[in-house]
């Protein structure tokens, strides 16, 4: 007994010391099924949770069809999800720690908003998960990550652009304008006031607001005192939709023009009338008559009845077909494999754009002026930087 | 410049009566059971939803009758806190009952986001966008209508509170609760009524602001804050305190926006408040307490 006990406790040795041998084959083949996991940072909750549950819908679409065709070299796609809350800087370090960290995913879509991305920015590279955010505030990409891909046009660009469409195409001369006090709309705001600045142009009134303002009046009743031809505003949906509403509501005459918030479905189902007249730069419109956008809202249609695409959706769907575009052409899945085949894309066809990588991050490049007329927007423009 | 005064002041005095009805639900449930209420600006937020979310949108009832039934089924939701929250807990530690409000406060957002959907809700109120012109200015119909709301409630509280023995109940239990309860007032269900009356003021704020805004699940939370500054300034368990504090509030916050700076307002507003409780830290109508050497 003493003989074989001492024979098995060697074997057991040895087949100890051979195993991590045989480790590799055994964990490569398992691998190999492994779903590959890319997460969504969004808000799920809270005042945002509606856009957070657009991006989830795009990003959906975009993995079924994937998983429908055979997965990613033989493994399927999963996405996991974490709750941003939105423009919350905290809850978005949360949220992506955790993708991070406890569901290793290799890629990340979101966080949207530009003060939930932020102080993601070191985290992403610690980690090596590169991430598709549509945060549009130029301090973003300023400071240079590798890791960060924005999706949707540069307010650095697009502010520029619809600046110089309210001077020289609509003749404003007097010009106030509005932010939401976030890293978002301090950066919008900070592009244009150089803008007019460089058409020798100093905005008449400045005012501010927050995410929680409910009530615009001494606003709306500051800019009519001072009487402006038209104000500029870089905010977030809600407070969108409030503005064009109470802006009517006062009998306001001035014109309204600002970020992509001002033609999306939260906006317009918030200003009601107001919402006429409105002017937006942005990238998307699902009334588009392009083959692409129709055939889109087609299949969402199909995915889900009853509501209709607009840009958080296609734009984040197009964020998960590039990581999905990104994953078969690089060399291994992994984060860093992910990372550097995201800025080999040059031309790729979306729905919202054609994405092309440039060195500071950006994958947008073209944009578009619309106008809301009879409770839709209209594209007026289409402009390229 | 006097019409934009007069809108200014007008503007003011409404947002500030819709403070003033939180802050009047954070003072009596103070006064009945010392507990502050932090999910009071979440009764806002309910009562718009109920009223919007189902009784408008699903069954289509008409404004008035909308009105009323959802002032009975948050009335009846408040009472159930008192049952449900309050009483299980009266005998604990007081920060028991103020985490578990706290908690109630999470709960009600969170829950509101399943039930209703994270989209904002549209109530266009009971005159939709209609603007009236009033010495010389425009103003939004809605805001005189929160403060012809405020004008009867308080004529309605007064009545209860001054000439009913369910008021002079509230009163006394609001005062001693364990005297009113030796006097033979029952108390436990004079409590239930006060939280009842609460939620229903809190709700009644919710539904008039809602057409000024949209309903959401966070739409009580800037306004509960403010209400809770204005019971402050008012007085903290003064009722004329609340309401005054409240119309104050709303006034320096519009006028402040207006003829100072709109991106330093809640400095503004903050600010003024400190400033008052530097001089008068009781509040505005609230009494000192002396404690005897």
């Amino acid at each position: 007994m003493v003989s074989a006990l001492r024979f098995s406790r060697r074997s057991l040795v040895k087949g100890l010391a051979v195993a991590p041998l045989a480790m590799p084959a055994i964990v490569g083949r398992a691998r190999a099924a492994d779903p590959i996991r890319i997460g969504i940072s969004g808000p799920m909750t809270g005042q945002f949770a509606q856009n957070g549950q657009w991006m989830k819908n795009g990003v959906a679409i975009a993995v079924k069809q994937a998983n429908d065709k055979g997965g990613i070299k033989g493994r399927l796609i999963e996405v996991r999800i974490a709750d941003d809350l939105g423009p919350n800087p905290t809850a978005a370090g949360n949220a992506v720690t955790k993708l991070a960290t406890q569901d290793e995913v290799v890629a990340l879509v979101g966080p949207h908003y530009t003060p939930g991305i932020l102080p993601n920015v070191p985290l992403l590279a610690k980690y090596k998960v590169p991430c598709l955010t549509g945060a549009t505030g130029p301090v973003v990409t300023q400071q240079g990550s590798a890791w960060v891909f924005r999706v949707r046009l540069n307010d650095a660009i697009g502010a520029d652009l619809l600046v110089k469409y309210v001077v020289e195409d609509l003749q404003w001369k007097k010009i106030g304008l509005g932010y939401v006090n976030t890293a978002f709309g301090q950066s919008g705001i900070a592009v244009v006031k150089a803008s007019l600045s460089k058409r020798s142009i100093e905005p008449v009134l400045v005012q501010a607001h927050t995410d929680a303002t409910k009530d615009y009046t001494s606003q709306i009743l500051a800019f009519q005192q001072a009487g402006v031809d038209g104000i500029i505003v870089w905010t977030d949906d809600q407070p969108a939709g409030l503005i064009a509403k109470q802006s009517k509501t006062l009998g306001a005459k001035f014109g309204i023009a600002g970020n992509t918030a001002f033609s999306q479905p939260i906006f317009l189902g918030l200003a009601g009338e107001g919402a006429d007249g409105c002017m937006a730069i942005g990238e998307f419109v699902n009334d588009n008559p392009d083959e692409r956008v129709q055939s889109w809202k087609k299949l969402y249609a199909a995915a889900y009845p009853g509501d209709e695409p607009e840009l958080y959706a296609t734009v984040y769907h197009d964020a998960a077909k590039l990581i999905i575009a990104a994953m078969e052409r690089a060399e291994t899945i992994s984060g860093e494999g992910i990372q550097q085949a995201l800025t080999a894309i040059r031309d790729f066809p979306g729905i919202v754009t054609r994405y092309g990588w440039t060195g500071n991050g950006d994958m947008t490049h073209s944009g578009i002026i619309t106008r809301v007329a009879a409770g839709k927007p209209e594209i007026v423009k289409v402009i390229s930087s | 410049m006097l019409q934009t005064f007069v809108q200014i002041v007008l503007v003011g005095l409404a947002v500030g009566a819709a403070y003033a009805l939180v802050a009047l639900g954070y003072t009596l449930i103070w006064n009945a059971v010392s507990l502050v209420n932090f999910a009071q600006g979440d009764l806002v937020m309910l009562g718009a939803f109920v009223s919007v979310g189902w009784l408008a949108n699903r069954l289509g009832m008409p404004l008035w009758l909308n009105l009323v039934t959802m002032l009975v089924i948050l009335g009846l939701f408040g009472a159930a806190l008192a049952w449900g929250i309050y009483h299980p807990l009266r005998n604990a530690p007081q920060l028991s009952a103020i985490v578990a409000t706290l908690g109630l406060s999470m709960a009600l957002q969170n829950i509101a986001v399943i039930v209703w959907g994270p989209q904002p809700l549209n109530f266009a109120g009971p005159l939709g966008t209609t603007s009236v012109h009033l010495f010389g200015s425009t103003i939004y119909a809605q805001y005189l209508v929160i403060l012809a709301a405020l004008a009867v409630m308080m004529a309605i509280q007064h009545g209860l509170f001054q000439h009913t023995a369910l008021g002079r109940a509230m009163r006394a239990t609001a005062q001693d609760a364990e005297a009113a309860r030796l006097m033979g007032i029952p108390t436990a269900r004079i409590i239930a009524f006060i939280f009842a009356y609460a939620t229903m003021l809190a709700a009644l704020a919710g539904w008039l602001v809602a057409p000024l805004s949209y309903v959401s699940s966070d739409m009580g939370v800037n306004l509960s804050l403010r209400a809770f500054a204005a019971t402050i300034l008012g007085g903290f368990g003064s009722i004329p305190g609340a309401l005054v504090g409240g119309l104050i509030f709303g006034v320096i916050e519009s006028a402040g926006s207006f003829y100072i700076s709109s991106e330093y307002i809640d400095v503004i507003a903050f600010g003024v408040l400190i400033a008052v409780l530097m001089f008068r830290p009781q509040g505005i109508f609230g009494e000192l307490e002396l404690e005897r050497p």
